[in-house]
């Protein structure tokens, strides 16, 4: 599947007030396209294509950092809770339900950075073959070093986070087969995404016809196999009785 | 003074994780991973860069460490500084010997000769050779890229990456003024910063001192946290986003605004929580895969961009070495000035560019290369007969390595 599809498909799938935050692929393309097409003299082309693609960097980096930012603070939230927890005054299920909750956004904007990222290195690409120009190498250097790719604090955060999940969750005796059950409203968009992500994951690391900058090695086989065996669940919650 | 707006320029180069003006050179703030080869990143950075940082003007230092994208011109003229600093050769041609075995074969089987391709077919290159790479790639780790396999070559790159040789005018900034040009009046007025845990410890330390978060106001959280470079323009956000966090904590758990509570307070529920267990178990394990698959693809997207780099390096090597090599005969360089480095730089350039050759003909035959590469092999070597007489057993010993590569291609 395409690109442009598959981040088309993303963005349905991705939680609602992050919609609009994604990169313009189909935008840039349509420039690209526009700007191969009808050449301007030269320099301002390159300019105005510059211009937009500074444009969407401003606005990732500012979604990226926003949510960053809740993120911490919801985290030392989430410990405090914890410690409540675990000292043994508060509701297990709940924080167990929130800290999931928590840790899938976290990741999510991981995926979102990541997401993001692939579409400006295709989109460089694309210019450079369209134009002949030599953008891709410096831009993309640049792009490397901005906050919106530089996810060490999300990881980290999501580290800890995965810490705190081993605590309250009892020892597991390996992953069995369990049906969906119901669940809120807020796992079921976040577990689609989820999905959705490692489905773009595994579609980009199957090996493309065109081999290009990402064509990254196959997942191993659990992925795909974690893969068949889930099925993406219903959009309407399955109630348990 | 001066220290203050050099560790800002630091850290804000470093990882934009810093807090800001909060720079303490022992530790990593913001960037307190635990993985130690981040940890060694973020040293190297430093080191590099606060060798090379510019000293900003006090009226534009908050700006700056405030604003991840600083004006323009602020930043071409850091970017020119500190992107592509000079370096010496010596450091360039180490970078091989630094990297563990596997990645070595894949620098050496990325890196292209060739002076007859000119720059603009470069790009394309780059492709087939990051093509190549990550087929090697695929052949030589098996499922996950592991990341401490990497780590020497991180360490390694990243050193590289500090000590580029200046470009040459060609690759100098396309479009050079425009260069992630920010919206200047944005970052003026309203200047966006990152937050830390460290920085946000800080912060509910000063709300809780001043009474809790609906006491507390910003220009006494401000006065008392005494973070240089944190305006009230911050700290109200912040403040606004902590405010909401703390009136119902579960509720903004929810994050997603449609989040549905009322079947986990239905009585009969609560007979199934073994089962919500389980499916939040499941959600979880996905949700870790995901995670760590991001951070593969991540680190590997890098070490592409690495591979681009480097590739690039080679060629402006290549051009250089090529024209050095038209120089006069040896005696007569002795004569200028620097002599010794001279001769030990241009023997080096030498030894990297037969190395290149090799390689390059080593790609050529597996890869059949685009038509400016219709010449047989032997004829592609652009140096005179006696150089190449001179070294043929380095030759049989890199050509090896080489085969052993290209022959798991195959």
């Amino acid at each position: 599947m395409k690109f442009g599809k598959r981040l088309k498909r993303q963005i349905e799938e991705t939680l609602p007030e992050w919609r609009d935050k994604f990169l313009s692929y189909k935008d840039l393309k349509k420039l690209v396209r526009l700007i191969s097409a009808a050449p301007p003299s030269g320099d301002s082309a390159e300019d105005q294509f510059i211009r937009l693609l500074d444009a969407e960097i401003h606005k990732l980096n500012s979604f990226f950092v926003e949510q960053e930012e809740d993120f911490i603070i919801r985290q030392k939230e989430l410990q405090e809770r914890f410690r409540e927890v675990m000292e043994g005054h508060g509701d297990m299920t709940s924080i167990r339900k929130d800290i999931v909750n928590f840790h899938g956004e976290m990741v999510l904007l991981e995926n979102y950075s990541s997401v993001n990222y692939t579409g400006l290195a295709k989109i460089l690409k694309k210019y450079d073959k369209r134009t002949g120009a030599l953008l891709r190498l410096p831009f993309i250097e640049k792009v490397l070093k901005q906050p919106f790719f530089t996810t060490e604090l999300v990881s980290k955060l999501v580290k800890d986070c995965e810490s705190m999940i081993e605590a309250i969750f009892p020892e597991r005796e390996g992953m069995s087969r369990v049906e969906r059950k119901a669940a809120g409203a807020a796992e079921q968009i976040i577990f689609r995404n989820t999905m959705a992500a490692l489905a773009t994951i595994e579609e980009l690391r199957k090996g493309s016809s065109t081999y290009g900058h990402f064509s990254l090695p196959p997942i191993g086989s659990p992925e795909a196999d974690l893969l068949l065996t889930l099925q993406p669940p219903s959009p309407i919650p399955i109630v348990m009785n | 003074m001066e220290r203050e707006f050099k560790s800002n320029h630091v850290s804000q180069l470093d990882t934009y994780t810093s807090s800001v003006g909060v720079v303490k050179p022992s530790s990593d703030i913001g960037f307190t991973s635990d993985l130690p080869e981040e940890r060694q990143k973020s040293n190297v950075l430093l080191r590099s860069q606060s060798a090379n940082c510019v000293i900003m003007p006090p009226s534009t230092s908050y700006t700056y460490a405030g604003g991840y994208l600083p004006s323009s011109d602020k930043f071409s003229q850091e970017f020119n500084e500190n992107s592509w600093c000079p370096a010496s050769l010596e450091d360039i041609l180490d970078y091989p010997d630094n990297v563990t075995a596997a990645s070595n074969q894949i620098q050496s089987n990325c890196a292209m000769s060739a002076c007859s391709i000119k720059q603009n077919e470069l790009s394309d290159l780059t492709e087939l050779m990051n093509d190549y790479c990550l087929e090697l790639f695929n052949e030589s780790d098996d499922n996950n890229v592991q990341p401490k396999v990497d780590q020497p070559s991180s360490n390694a790159s990243l050193h590289q990456q500090n000590t580029y040789p200046s470009i040459s005018s060609s690759m100098e900034l396309v479009g050079s003024a425009s260069w992630l040009s920010p919206s200047t009046m944005a970052s003026a007025t309203k200047p966006r910063m990152r937050w830390t845990p460290e920085l946000h410890d800080k912060f509910v330390e000063a709300v809780n001192h001043l009474g809790g978060s609906e006491r507390a106001t910003p220009k006494s959280v401000l006065k008392f946290m005494q973070v240089d470079g944190l305006t009230i323009y911050h700290i109200k956000s912040h403040l606004q986003k902590y405010r909401t966090t703390r009136v119902r904590p579960g509720l903004s758990e929810g994050a997603v605004e449609n989040n549905n509570n009322s079947s986990i307070q239905n009585p009969s529920f609560s007979l199934k929580c073994g089962d919500i267990t389980e499916a939040l178990r499941l959600q979880v394990e996905l949700q870790k895969r995901l995670h760590e698959q991001l951070e593969v693809q991540r680190k590997l997207q890098l070490q592409i961009e690495e591979q681009g780099k480097y590739l690039q390096i080679m060629f402006e090597k290549q051009k250089d070495g090529f024209d050095k090599l038209k120089a006069p005969f040896p005696s007569e360089r002795l004569s200028e000035p620097t002599e010794n480095e001279t001769s030990e730089k241009d023997q080096k350039e030498t030894e990297s560019v037969h190395q290149m050759n090799e390689i390059f003909l080593e790609v050529e035959d597996i890869h059949k290369l685009t038509n400016h590469q219709s010449n047989p092999p032997d004829d592609i070597r652009p140096y005179p007969a006696s150089e190449s007489d001179q070294s043929p057993p380095e030759k049989r010993k890199r050509g090896e390595d080489e085969d052993r590569c290209s022959k798991r291609l195959c």
